[in-house]
């Protein structure tokens, strides 16, 4: 049974429709992640998923029963589901009554609240601060404080909006670490709305992609079939006549492969050739910019918006792309 | 010379431990008080459910309120009169002249700065400390206490504001309490009395003895602020 069933949602705000959906299911224990451009309807569709926004049209089924939009209905299904903003805030109180929030109005006794408390603040690496006034939390420590919080009450489903998209290098890694354990775990439906492409690809192997406010379709980027050779003792994979790919550790026949959108350097070229051809899209994500190069089939490649202006680059302009090794994955014999 | 003579009056009369000046500010205090918290009961609440309600003419309601904060002391001074006196509706209450009737006078003084500075304080209130605690399973109940808890600063301060107006405000006293030496005697009209006696230092030196109280209640917000604040 799906945990979340939406039929022809559809939400309108001052005659635009930011969000239509003739139908999406979301499976039990996995774990999506939600991408799309900025305004694709990602965070309204957040608002839907955790109860705090009524669909102005269309019906949603959580476990399989119809959703009632009224409030003595919704706070039994919002216990269910816990949502981590991109900017959560600290209730003025420490750390361990922030996490503690969710229980205490759950009526969970002190001793075993403070029991879970630990172990959310464990989890996310944040043990020591437990007794620190949460306000006064850098913005890495409180995404991660704000994930204990949230994981603290055991929800069915997590949803994130954007945890990693204003936090530094360290306190990233140990949030995709907690969201790994938990897809792992299985016990959680993840729902992680990022920009980040590559960070959506390691962690969640399903993939909602919304575009206007519209599901779309879409298999994850940069997945290719293609056939594994050797040139010069380095394992190359022929996707089309201009595109090749280094691979390392792939036998050679028919393989599929997958390259990381953030592990490609752009380069100028002065003409077509291998890896080169004109620079067909740029868009800005969030903080990062998406871009893609016709290599005779489209090559999706992501780099910080301070990279993108560094290299000066637009639209049209030829371009070589250097592909690693080390950020492409081999599947082989499909 | 005046405002250290001045001063000199105000320690004289703190620390001689005047019994006549030690009932004038008991006086004061004891008014001020009961009708700072009688108006935290009424205005806070009210305060609080404007804020956080979405109604129609809700805007006509705070600005009612804010209007109100203008309301001249002779004005309520007159209108509880006419409740009070032998005459008026109330008048069987016998309080007139009394620290019943300067109380009352007072609440309705400041209940609308309790309330219009309530309503400001949860308006500022970031929405996602809502949304937190609706997200983490808070009944309604429970994201009102989030909100009051987020504004609680805010509105002790419209406590403080209050309670300031009320010690230092002489048109309900006078009006309604009548002056009465030993009975409804207040700072404020202890000092109006010294004025017009021409004993300029004394009342100046009670002016002192009452920014000294306000002082010590703004010390004590402080620190209740430092203490919740860690």
């Amino acid at each position: 049974m799906s945990l979340f069933e939406l039929r022809d949602v559809r939400m309108v705000f001052d005659g635009r429709v930011v969000l239509d959906l003739p139908r999406l299911e979301i499976g039990q224990g996995l774990a999506y992640s939600l991408q799309g451009p900025n305004g694709a309807g990602k965070s309204t569709l957040l608002g839907i998923l955790s109860f705090l926004n009524a669909p102005h049209q269309g019906d949603v089924f959580f476990l399989g029963e119809p959703v009632v939009w009224k409030e003595s209905f919704l706070r039994p299904l919002r216990r269910q589901v816990a949502l981590v903003e991109q900017h959560p805030v600290m209730f003025s109180r420490s750390v361990r009554e922030n996490v503690g929030y969710g229980l205490a109005i759950r009526g969970v006794p002190r001793a075993e609240r403070d029991k879970k408390v630990d172990e959310a603040l464990e989890l996310v690496g944040l043990a020591h601060l437990a007794e620190v006034y949460a306000p006064r939390l850098s913005g890495g420590e409180t995404q991660r404080v704000a994930i204990a919080r949230a994981l603290a009450n055991s929800p069915k489903v997590l949803l994130l909006d954007e945890p990693t998209a204003s936090v530094d290098t360290q306190n990233r890694v140990v949030i995709e670490q907690v969201v790994a354990e938990l897809r792992d775990r299985g016990e959680t439906t993840i729902v992680l709305c990022t920009h980040n492409r590559s960070q959506a690809w390691a962690l969640c192997p399903h993939v909602i992609f919304l575009e206007d406010g519209k599901l779309v379709h879409r298999s994850r980027a940069n997945s290719y079939a293609g056939i594994m050779g050797v040139t010069d003792g380095q394992g190359v994979c022929r996707i089309a006549e201009n595109f090749r790919v280094p691979v390392n550790g792939c036998e050679p026949g028919r393989v599929r492969i997958s390259i990381d959108p953030e592990g490609v350097r752009l380069l100028w070229a002065d003409a077509p050739g291998v890896n080169s051809g004109p620079l067909a899209k740029i868009r800005l994500e969030g903080d990062t910019v998406a871009l893609s190069v016709n290599l005779g089939r489209p090559l999706d490649v992501q780099m910080s918006l301070a990279d993108f202006r560094a290299t000066g680059l637009a639209v049209g302009d030829m371009v070589r792309a250097e592909i690693s090794p080390e950020a492409v994955d081999c599947h082989p014999g499909n | 010379m005046f405002f250290l003579d001045s001063l000199g009056a105000a320690f004289q009369l703190l620390f001689g431990f005047d019994r006549e000046l030690l009932h004038i500010v008991g006086v004061s205090l004891n008014v001020s008080l009961w009708s700072t918290l009688a108006a935290c009961v009424i205005g806070v609440p009210a305060g609080f459910l404007i804020g956080i309600a979405s109604f129609r003419g809700k805007q006509a309601v705070i600005t009612f309120f804010n209007t109100m904060l203008a309301l001249p002391t002779v004005v309520i001074g007159l209108l509880v009169y006419s409740l009070l006196s032998r005459r008026g509706v109330l008048g069987h209450l016998g309080w007139l002249y009394s620290q019943k009737a300067m109380i009352v006078g007072q609440i309705i003084l400041i209940t609308p700065i309790i309330v219009a500075f309530t309503i400001a304080a949860v308006g500022r209130i970031d929405d996602r400390y809502r949304r937190t605690a609706l997200t983490l399973g808070a009944s309604s109940w429970q994201v009102a206490l989030v909100v009051l808890r987020e504004a609680r600063f805010s509105i002790m301060a419209a406590i403080v504001a209050a309670f300031g107006r009320v010690i230092s405000e002489i048109g309900i006293s006078m009006m309604l309490g009548g002056n009465a030496r030993g009975f409804t005697r207040t700072m404020t009209t202890a000092m109006a009395l010294e004025y017009d006696k021409g004993e300029f230092v004394l009342a100046l030196g009670l002016g002192i003895v009452l920014l000294a109280i306000s002082l010590v209640v703004n010390v004590l917000l402080g620190y209740v602020q430092g203490r919740t604040q860690r």
